[in-house]
């Protein structure tokens, strides 16, 4: 026998018309196999309507806001994380360019050394010159305006710092 | 008044307010978590994918159309992420007898009452194991959120007749898993009333 068009009318779903209400009921009189899934499937979908909504533990909300702010955090230090590495790879960039644009500019290797050993002088004796213009200035300002001038760097070398970690770090977390 | 307070609470969340937004979450978990639990059918995996749908809804919150409903598109996403966490954990049919039970106990119940709720929901959950996830999402939709065909169609990206077919597989799929359940239930009886008496 063929089940499959009592089939349909078992899983149709939806209310029958009388017309197949009664051919599938006079079908199940007559068929085991039918019978047995019609009424399993009658149990199963009883089963379901009187199962209610399941709800989550108390403090979910919360527990979504901490959340929130993890995925936050992971956000910015990812952000950091690819502006540092954007910044190496431009460094790495334009130092090979000046490596090769180094490399072109002169003909021979001694006369690269030789370029080099000469601005290496220059910059030595530039460091000399602020050398000997600070020792002036040292006998010629008092010790009190150094004192307050280093504290000065110091403060701003900590709010640069603290300013660094608030902000590229950690992220601001509006509460 | 409830959907204009829902818009007010779209609209500032938006803008930026996480407040607002977790009001969205305090009227949404119950449904949203459900549809997770019986998706999943464990109570920690339904938990975190309940935030995580949250926050792909709250991430995501500028892709929301106003003219559709706010916990239909909630759904949506969080059918789509279980349906992908079924598949990722690549997930084969196992047989019903060997798939656990998670039980949710009710505090307010008595405890008779709990135990007969959370056998109830295991087996519940045992049948929906049986159907692969798209099939078990369009199921939890249509019974639990009684979901016409167009609104399961439009949640699961399908068309209104693989709506209605999948529905019709999933009804035999879990008409026979009951059949089945029904008669290993029975042989281990017959086995353990023929069976002697361990000492």
């Amino acid at each position: 026998m063929n089940h499959q068009p009592f089939e349909e009318l078992i899983f149709a779903g939806t209310e029958l018309s009388l017309e197949d209400g009664l051919r599938l009921q006079l079908h199940l009189q007559s068929c085991e196999q039918c019978l047995a899934l019609a009424e399993a499937w009658r149990q199963v979908e009883t089963k379901i309507s009187t199962s209610s909504l399941v709800e989550p533990a108390p403090g979910f909300s919360t527990r979504w806001q901490q959340r929130l702010r993890q995925d936050n955090m992971r956000i910015q230090r990812r952000q950091s994380l690819l502006v540092f590495a954007g910044g190496v790879g431009l460094a790495l960039v334009f130092l090979i360019l000046l490596a090769l644009t180094v490399l072109f500019a002169y003909d021979s290797p001694l006369e690269w050394l030789l370029t080099l050993s000469n601005r290496l002088v220059v910059i030595f004796t530039l460091a000399e010159t602020f050398q000997m213009s600070l020792i002036i200035l040292q006998s010629a300002i008092p010790l009190g305006w150094w004192l307050s001038a280093g504290v000065a760097v110091m403060a701003l070398c900590l709010l640069w710092i603290f300013s660094l970690q608030k902000l590229a770090l950690n992220g601001r977390h509006p509460s | 008044m409830e959907q204009n307070q829902e818009a007010a609470w779209v609209s500032q969340a938006l803008k930026g307010d996480e407040q607002a937004f977790a009001q969205l979450v305090e009227r949404y978990q119950r449904p949203v978590f459900n549809l997770c639990y019986r998706m999943l059918g464990d109570e920690y995996e339904a938990e975190d994918a309940a935030q995580e749908t949250f926050l792909r809804a709250y991430r995501g919150l500028k892709r929301y159309d106003p003219s559709r409903s706010f916990i239909t598109w909630l759904l949506s996403i969080a059918s789509h992420y279980c349906i992908d966490l079924i598949r990722r954990r690549r997930m084969v049919l196992i047989p019903i007898e060997a798939l656990p039970g998670e039980t949710l106990p009710d505090p307010a119940l008595t405890p008779e009452a709990a135990v007969r709720l959370g056998e109830d929901q295991q087996q519940i959950q045992r049948l929906l194991a049986t159907l692969n996830p798209i099939d078990r999402s369009a199921v939890i939709l249509y019974y639990w959120y009684e979901y016409s065909y167009e609104e399961i169609a439009q949640s699961l990206s399908l068309t209104e007749s693989a709506v209605k077919s999948r529905l019709h597989r999933a009804r035999k799929a879990l008409a026979g898993a009951w059949q089945e359940n029904k008669t290993g239930s029975e042989k281990a009886v017959k086995r353990t009333r023929h069976e002697s008496p361990a000492f």
